[in-house]
This record gives C-alpha cells, sequence and structure tokens, in this order.
C-alpha cells in the first residue's frame, strides 16, 4: 500500500511517500509566502519523484506544529498525527530497541521516551522560548556569517565552548556580537550555543528516565557536532536516525497513516497524564 | 567648529555632523563585525558628504550599543540620554520621547533643557523591538518596509501574542497555516508590538509633545496603533528618526566643549600657568540651539 | 597581601581551605538559605553555618528538570549544583520557607536526594506579631532536637548563648566596617562588602570575626579606593550575590554605600542579645530585624530603614534590585518606587537573572540614571 505523511514545520514543510516502509518520493522545502501553495508544490515534488499521481496514496497522515495550528482547516488532506508519535515510528522501524528520541526542530526540541516496542511512554518539549533550538543556532550562525552546513566544521574547531549568559534568542544574538568584538573565537561561540541546545535537550530527557540508545532526528540531525555534544552532555552514545533525519517525522507519518485504528489508540495511551 | 556625534547600534551604525548647531550632514548603514569598524565607516561617509576632514572635529562624541567601544571617541553618553537630546534639538516642543530601536525599546521623559528627566526601558525581552518586526516580516514572506503598508490595508488584525518574539512567531505561523489574509496577520503584529511599547510608556508619566524615533518609527501601521493606544499624535521631527541618537551625541560633544571652554577659562582667570587655548571661533557657546530655544 | 585580596578569593568559590579544615576536624558543615535561618543554632549544635550560594555555578540544565524557566534563577542554579554533586562538602541542609520557589526546592531536593546529608525545612512565619513570635520559638525548638539528635551535640542554653554571643560579635563587627562607609570617601566599595559578606558566610564564624577584624583594621588606616565618589548609591533587594553586578552598578563614578539585602544588612542589623531565655531571643532578633518584603504588613517598616539609611549614608539615589520571576520584589518595587519618589529619592528599579548577562543592557540604563542624576545636580 501507498501512503503518504506530511510534517508541517514551523520552518519547512516535509513530505514523504512510502511502500512497504520504502521511500518512494520525498521533499523537503522551506515554509514562506503562502504556505498552502507551497505544501502543494511540496506533495507534487515528492510524487512526481516516486512516479506517482495523487490518487494512488491510499492513505496519508499529517503532523507537526502545522497540522495542529491549522487544525479543521486540514481534516480532509489526512489523518491528524502526533509529532512525537511520528518520529517515534519512525525510530522504532529503523532503530529498533531506541529507548529516547530528541527531535531538533526550529523552534521546538522534544524529546520522547520510547517502550522497549517502540510505543512514546513520556514526551517533553522545550517551554516558552527559542534559546535551545535549530533556530537560535540558525540566528546565531548568520549573525557569525557562517553558512548552516559549516557550522559542524566551524565547531570543531572550538578549543572549549563559550558559555553563553542569555535566555533569550534574540539577545543572545546581540551578546554573540559583542563577544566577536571582545575576540571571543566564533568556533567557541558555535560550539557554545550547541552546548546550550544539547543542555535544553538533556534538561527534557532528564524528565523521563528512559535512557539510552538515544536517537536524533530532525534538522539539528544533519549537524554532526550537535549529535557529538549531545552525546557528551548525556554522558552516551548518541546516533541520527539512519535517513535524512529532517525527514523522520514524515516518514512516521506516512507508516502510521497505513496502520489501523490500533497504532492509534497506542501511540495515545502512551502520551501519559 | 564641527561636532560628530556617532551611534553604534545592534543593526545599523549612524553618524550626524553638526557645524553652528545645524546639521551638516548625516549618514547610516548597516553595522560592520566591530562598532569601531562600523563607526569609522560611516564617520567617514558623513565626512565626505559635508565635505570636511576628520581633523576638523572639534569633539566626537559615542552612543549605542558600541559606545564603549569606539577609540576615537572623546566622550561617550547612554542611548537614552542622546536619544532625549536629539529628538529635542530636533523639534524643542518635544518633552517625551518613544524610541524603538532594533534590539531595545525606551521611553524618555525630558525636561525643559532635553535633558532626561525619568525613562523606561524594555526589560529582558526582545518581543516589541525592530529585530521581531524584522523576524516576523521574514516569517510572512515580505520585505520589512512592506509590512506596515501591508498592516494599514487590513480592517481587522488577528490577535499575536506580545509575550516573547518567538511566542509571536508561533502566533503568525498559525494563522499563515490557516491560509488567513497576509494584511490581517501584518496588522496583528503590528498591534501586538505597539501594544508591548505603549505597556512601557505607561511605566512613566509622558508630557505633551510625544515624538516617536528609532527605525520602527518608519513602520506607519506601528505609528497608527501606538497613537491610537496611547492617545496622542505625534510631534514631527525634522530630522529623520533614526539618527536621533547620533545628532543627540553630537549635542552632547558640543556642550562638553562649551563645558571644557569655560572650565579653562576658569582656570586661565584663576591664574593657571597652563598654556592658554587657541582662540576659536565665535560659536563656542555651551548650550544647544534647541536648549536656548533656537530653531530647529 | 590585603585581607580584602583575600576575601574576594574566597566570595569566588563555593568551599574554600578553611571549611574543609574545620571539616577536617569533625565538624560537619550544614547549609541554610536565607537570613531568617538562625545560624546560632546551627553553631550551637557543634556545625559550621554554609550560606548557601550559587556561586561557581555552571547553568541550569540539570536544574531546569525541576523548575521552569520561569522560576527564579538562584534556585534553579542551587538545585542543578546539587544534582551534579557540587554541593557533596554538605553534611545537611536546613531549608527556609523563604518564599515559595525557594520552599518548592525543599520538595525536589527531597525528592531528588542528591549527597548533601540531611534536608530539613525551617518554617518561620511571615509576621512579627506575639503569637508568630511564640511560633517561631517552638520551630527552633524542633530544630534544635532535630540537630541535636542528627549531629550528637545537646543544643543546650549554655552553647546557644556562646553561639549568640560570638554572632553578635561577628554582626557588631560587621556594623562598624558598615558605618565607616558613611565618610565622604567610604573605605570599602559596595562590590568588596559583598565579597566579604560572601566570605564570612562560608568559613566557620571564629574565622569570619578575625577577617572583619583584619579589614576593620585596613579600612580604619585610612583605605579609600576610590576616593570621594560622584554618586552614593544605597541598594535594596534580596538576593544579590554576583560580585559583576556590583561593579557595574559601581561604574561612571558610583559607589554603593549601603545596602538593605539578604547578604547586608539583613545579616548584621539588630543583635540578639545575652538576656533571657535564649530561644526567645533569637525569635525576636530574626522576626525584628529588617524585615524582608516575605514578610507581611512590614512595608512601612522597610521604607523606613531605606529613608533613614539613605539619609545617614548621604546616599544620592536607590537601586531596587530584583530577580526575574521574584513575586516578593515584584510587589514590593512598586510601591517602594512610589514611595521614593514622594520622598524626593532618585531611585532605579532593575531586573535581572543571577549570573544572566544582558550587561549591555544594564549598563545603559546604569549610566541612563546616573546622566539623569547628573543633570539635576
Amino acid at each position: 500500500m501507498i501512503t503518504a505523511g506530511v510534517d508541517l514545520g514551523t520552518r519547512y514543510v516535509k513530505v514523504c511517500v512510502v511502500k512497504d516502509g520504502r521511500i518512494l518520493g520525498a521533499d523537503v522545502r522551506e515554509l514562506a509566502g503562502e504556505f498552502r501553495s507551497v505544501v502543494r508544490a511540496s506533495e507534487r515534488a515528492a510524487l512526481e519523484q516516486a512516479g506517482l499521481f495523487g490518487f494512488q496514496v491510499r492513505k496519508k497522515a499529517v503532523t507537526g506544529f502545522g497540522a495542529a495550528a491549522a487544525g479543521r482547516a486540514l481534516s480532509r488532506s489526512g489523518r491528524i498525527l502526533d509529532e512525537a508519535a511520528c518520529a517515534a515510528r519512525a525510530v522504532a522501524t529503523l532503530v529498533p530497541g531506541a529507548r529516547t528520541v530528541i527531535d531538533g526542530g526550529a523552534l521546538f526540541v522534544r524529546s520522547a521516551a520510547l517502550s522497549p516496542e517502540g510505543h512514546v511512554l513520556d514526551r517533553a518539549v522545550t517551554e516558552k522560548c527559542a534559546a535551545g533550538s535549530g533556530r537560535f543556532l540558525e540566528m546565531i550562525a548568520s549573525s557569525l556569517c557562517v553558512p548552516l552546513e559549516e557550522v559542524s566544521d566551524v565547531a570543531a574547531a572550538a578549543a572549549r565552548p563559550y558559555r553563553m549568559s542569555n535566555s533569550c534568542a534574540v539577545f543572545a544574538e546581540s551578546e554573540v556580537v559583542s563577544r566577536v568584538n571582545q575576540g571571543v573565537p566564533g568556533p567557541e561561540l558555535l560550539a557554545g550555543i550547541l552546548v546550550a541546545i544539547a543542555e535544553k535537550a538533556l534538561t527534557l530527557a532528564n524528565r523521563s528516565e528512559t535512557g539510552p540508545p538515544v536517537v536524533v532526528v530532525g534538522g539539528l540531525g544533519h549537524i554532526p557536532a550537535f549529535t557529538r555534544t549531545l552525546g557528551e552532555v548525556l554522558g552516551h552514545q548518541v546516533s541520527v536516525i539512519p535517513m535524512d533525519p529532517q525527514l523522520a517525522a514524515a516518514y512516521g507519518a506516512a507508516l502510521l497513516a497505513g496502520q489501523g485504528a490500533a497504532e492509534r489508540v497506542s501511540g495515545r495511551a502512551g502520551r501519559g497524564p | 567648529m564641527i561636532f560628530a556625534g556617532i551611534d553604534v547600534g545592534s543593526l545599523t551604525a549612524k553618524a550626524v555632523l553638526l557645524r553652528d548647531g545645524r546639521v551638516i550632514a548625516w549618514h547610516v548603514e548597516p553595522v560592520q563585525a566591530t562598532p569601531a569598524q562600523s563607526a569609522g565607516r560611516v564617520l567617514e561617509a558623513a565626512l565626505a558628504k559635508a565635505r570636511v576632514r576628520r581633523a576638523d572635529l572639534a569633539r566626537v562624541c559615542a552612543t549605542g550599543y558600541g559606545r564603549h567601544e569606539l577609540p576615537f571617541a572623546d566622550l561617550e553618553r547612554s542611548e537614552i540620554s542622546c536619544h532625549g537630546l536629539g529628538t529635542f534639538t530636533s523639534n524643542p516642543a518635544v518633552r517625551s520621547v518613544i524610541d524603538i530601536g532594533g534590539q531595545d525599546c525606551k521611553v524618555v521623559v525630558l525636561d525643559a533643557a532635553g535633558l532626561v528627566d525619568d525613562f523606561a526601558m524594555n526589560d529582558k525581552c526582545a518581543a516589541g523591538t525592530g529585530r521581531t518586526l524584522e523576524l516576523l516580516a521574514r516569517t510572512l514572506g515580505l520585505p520589512l518596509g512592506e509590512l506596515g503598508p501591508r498592516a494599514l490595508r487590513s480592517r481587522r488584525a488577528l490577535p499575536v501574542s506580545n509575550k516573547c518574539s518567538i511566542f509571536m512567531e508561533l502566533d503568525v505561523m498559525q494563522w499563515m497555516h490557516q491560509g488567513r489574509r497576509v494584511e490581517d496577520i501584518a496588522r496583528g503584529i503590528t498591534a501586538s508590538v505597539a501594544r508591548r511599547v505603549a505597556a512601557l510608556a505607561g511605566k512613566v508619566t509622558l508630557r505633551p509633545g510625544v515624538c516617536i524615533s528609532g527605525g520602527v518609527s518608519k513602520n506607519a501601521a506601528v505609528v497608527r496603533e501606538l497613537e491610537a493606544a496611547l492617545g496622542v499624535r505625534f510631534v514631527p521631527l525634522s530630522h529623520d528618526p533614526q539618527v536621533m541618537g547620533a545628532l543627540g551625541a553630537a549635542c552632547f560633544a558640543r556642550l562638553e566643549h562649551g563645558r571644557a571652554r569655560q572650565e579653562d577659562r576658569r582656570v586661565q582667570e584663576a591664574g593657571d600657568p597652563s598654556e592658554p587655548m587657541a582662540a576659536g571661533p565665535a560659536d563656542a557657546a555651551p548650550a544647544c540651539p534647541g536648549c536656548t530655544g533656537g530653531s530647529p | 597581601m590585603s585581607v580584602f585580596s583575600e576575601l574576594r578569593r574566597l566570595a569566588e568559590v563555593p568551599r574554600n581551605e578553611r571549611l574543609a579544615a574545620a571539616a577536617r576536624a569533625g565538624r560537619p558543615v550544614i547549609g541554610h538559605f536565607c537570613s531568617y535561618v538562625p545560624e546560632e543554632l546551627l553553631h550551637a549544635a557543634g556545625a559550621v553555618p554554609y550560606r548557601m550560594r550559587a556561586v561557581g555555578s555552571c547553568g541550569t540544565a540539570l536544574g531546569d528538570t525541576y523548575f521552569s524557566s520561569a522560576n527564579c534563577s538562584f534556585v534553579r542554579r542551587v538545585m542543578d549544583q546539587g544534582l551534579r554533586g557540587e554541593l557533596d562538602f554538605l553534611d545537611g541542609i536546613v531549608f527556609m520557607n523563604g518564599c515559595d520557589h525557594n520552599r518548592r526546592l525543599y520538595d525536589n531536593w527531597r525528592h531528588a536526594a542528591p549527597d548533601t546529608g540531611f534536608s530539613y525545612l525551617l518554617f518561620v512565619p511571615h509576621a512579627g506579631s506575639p503569637a508568630c513570635l511564640a511560633q517561631l520559638r517552638l520551630e527552633l525548638v524542633k530544630l534544635a532536637g532535630f540537630l541535636g539528635e542528627r549531629l550528637g551535640v545537646e543544643v543546650t542554653d549554655d552553647r546557644l548563648r556562646a553561639s549568640i554571643e560570638l554572632y553578635d560579635r561577628r554582626r557588631r563587627l560587621l556594623r562598624e566596617l558598615a558605618e565607616l562607609r558613611r565618610a565622604p570617601a567610604p573605605p570599602v566599595t559596595g562590590t568588596e562588602f559583598l565579597a566579604l559578606m560572601l566570605a564570612v558566610t562560608a568559613v566557620p564564624p571564629e574565622d569570619a570575626v578575625d577577617l572583619i577584624e583584619r579589614a576593620l583594621g585596613e579600612a580604619r588606616a585610612g583605605r579609600a579606593p576610590v576616593g570621594t565618589p560622584r554618586l552614593r548609591i544605597f541598594v535594596t533587594g534580596s538576593c544579590l550575590e554576583e560580585l559583576s553586578h556590583l561593579e557595574l552598578v559601581e561604574s561612571h563614578g558610583a559607589l554603593v554605600v549601603a545596602d538593605a539585602i539578604c547578604l547586608g544588612a539583613r545579616t548584621f542589623d539588630r543583635d540578639v542579645g545575652a538576656d533571657g531565655d535564649p530561644l526567645d531571643a533569637l525569635a525576636r532578633r530574626y522576626l525584628g530585624r529588617v524585615s524582608c518584603p516575605r514578610m507581611m504588613d512590614d512595608v512601612k517598616g522597610r521604607m523606613a530603614y531605606t529613608l533613614e539609611a539613605v539619609r545617614a549614608y548621604a546616599a544620592d539615589a536607590v537601586i531596587l534590585e530584583k530577580l526575574e520571576f521574584c513575586s516578593m520584589m515584584s510587589g514590593e518595587n512598586y510601591i517602594a518606587t512610589h514611595e521614593l519618589a514622594k520622598a524626593g529619592i532618585p531611585a532605579l528599579a532593575l531586573t535581572r537573572e543571577l549570573y544572566g548577562g544582558e550587561v549591555g543592557q544594564l549598563k545603559t540604563r546604569l549610566q541612563a540614571f546616573y546622566e539623569k542624576l547628573g543633570n539635576r545636580s
């Protein structure tokens, strides 16, 4: 059966077309301007890559911040699924036995604790602000004129991470600028941001007491230095999901779309109080 | 005699040159890697416009976020004092200034000489500042300059939080995912920023003669919302509202020069043996034109 | 070497060699929160009281597991240090219901159970009425009993009187030093005084007395580190332990000459005295000295203290210090600024997070405030 998963994030839309667990086509694009047309274009691109027409997709599921935000407006485009459940499904499929999922997204960092069978036992998400998010890293990297793809290499050159004192992402930006002026090297600042984000993840992961194996999904998974830093902060080995980590939730949504109501119920039961 | 004021902010650097209490040149440009570089560039540009040399400057005063780091500044004053004296110089009717810059927002109440009597400044949060507007315009897919005009076309603002710029962004995202009109979302953003600023203004007692300065004063929608929220009409300024800090700094350079001259004279009269200062032109008056009620 | 360098060094580390020496000599080290915990009682039970602080804290990542980012940064940082094992030199902690954040710290500490010995929650009433005095006395009896049992040293009246005498001596010496700051060119800066307070609340009180006497000696010998300040500042607030913050306040020619903060006047205001029942005397002193906003119905008392101190120390202005999310100071600052305005005393309210950066913003506010004061003179 061919299914599709759409992950409407805060920054990107991700689409995955899946058959029997295998990705036939996928697309990631930035949400800008009129969101719905971006989403439609992304879906078309994923189908095109899969060599399929829309009607061949039997089931579709939508997840992410946008799915919840759009609410009723989306109900016709497929089932709306919880993000943690989708990410967990992708992780459980590709890394059986994983117990903790860290999802590093644009505006949120999430942590999910999995049962040995891969069901979500508990979850936590960053509150209140973006101080520990991908967006934070993006803002700081751009103020240091470092492209995101180079963040890892640049951060690896740091002698020791600079410890940020600001909790507000916007003010942290100006803290970075003034530290640059005071001669703190860019690599140390970037490494410091990675530590700040990893520490947010640590706080979340500590709230639910499952341990390793820890698997990273989400856009931050593209940055090897983040995974390394997270491993150091958590004190155990961390791996990245063996697929495009940014697509993980969309992939999980496509997998869940093909499964019956049973999965939905267990996903929800795992939500905890 | 020429005085320079340089305001190195978080996003832009500004320079103003003052001769005989009149602005002879000003320049604004985005900040460089270091405040010293930004200040150097913007000052050179202003000097070129006025066709004067750096050696012609009698005194240079620095203000803004990078004020402590300019090697060629003779003195520094806080942004709060400078925005106050700058707007007052630009329009002597000004007694209250609302300045919305890149990362901070301040409300300054002035005395009859253009000096600070009271002030309030945004706390540990950047919601309601220029940087927030910039981030949110990007989320909406609009150039920053479009945000105001589009907002003005809306009749109904969609609610947008004003607690934190990231919360604001989530609200904006939500409306966009629901396919709402960009105009209404833009209006929601400008209204939210205006509410935030109005709340800050509530911490001091505004005096009649309220003006708005800083980069965000160029956003007509924020200005309109803010006038409505405060129940005032902003008094006009005779210079670009973005250079008020630099203008105020230049005025402080001039004040300081006058004060130092007076001091020297006093010392001389007291029979100090040190070298007398070279006689300067007659414009060494200690006060700004604004302070003596001169026309802007 | 000046004793002030040594005090600074002691202030900047969470633990020190004097504490270690006392521990080696078999004296338990007991942490305590808040200036309402009678150190005399801990001392009479044979312990070295250690004023809890967040000095040396490296963040809140672990602390935030138990708290939200909208909680007090002091509490979050201390929790974090506890969870990192950095406070394992303690043999016990006496918590107190200073404020809600602090009280919850006790519950979370009990749950997390870091290796810091026992956790005891002292209940201190929120007012100074006879009923509250009687209640505090009962709570102190309970604490004395608990400590006696835990530490194996019975808290007798005689031991307690000896401890009271020692702590009263520490208070008198601190007051003497504080009084010297009335001079036109004070012998200590506010930053130095805070460093001294941090140091003398982290060493055995016997050592503290010696350190303060040496500081007094240097101060009396005509020390004037910054000469005559351009502006004399009175600082009020609660939790304030960052030397870097006071250095910021003492810029542009301003000098802190007196305060009403926990690590300041609240520690040394008013003696306990040797007369009568020592527990009665302790209750009277702790509920009777200059209060903090946790105490009900004493806004007038606090304002009177501030106005009197501003006059006595010839302060030009008051800075009201508050940690973000502090409900106590948030509730107090509006009244305080307005009462001060009525009295014609300029005031500036600053909000910060403990070791929280934002130096640029604070600098601008302080500089603008000082410029405004300069315009007036």
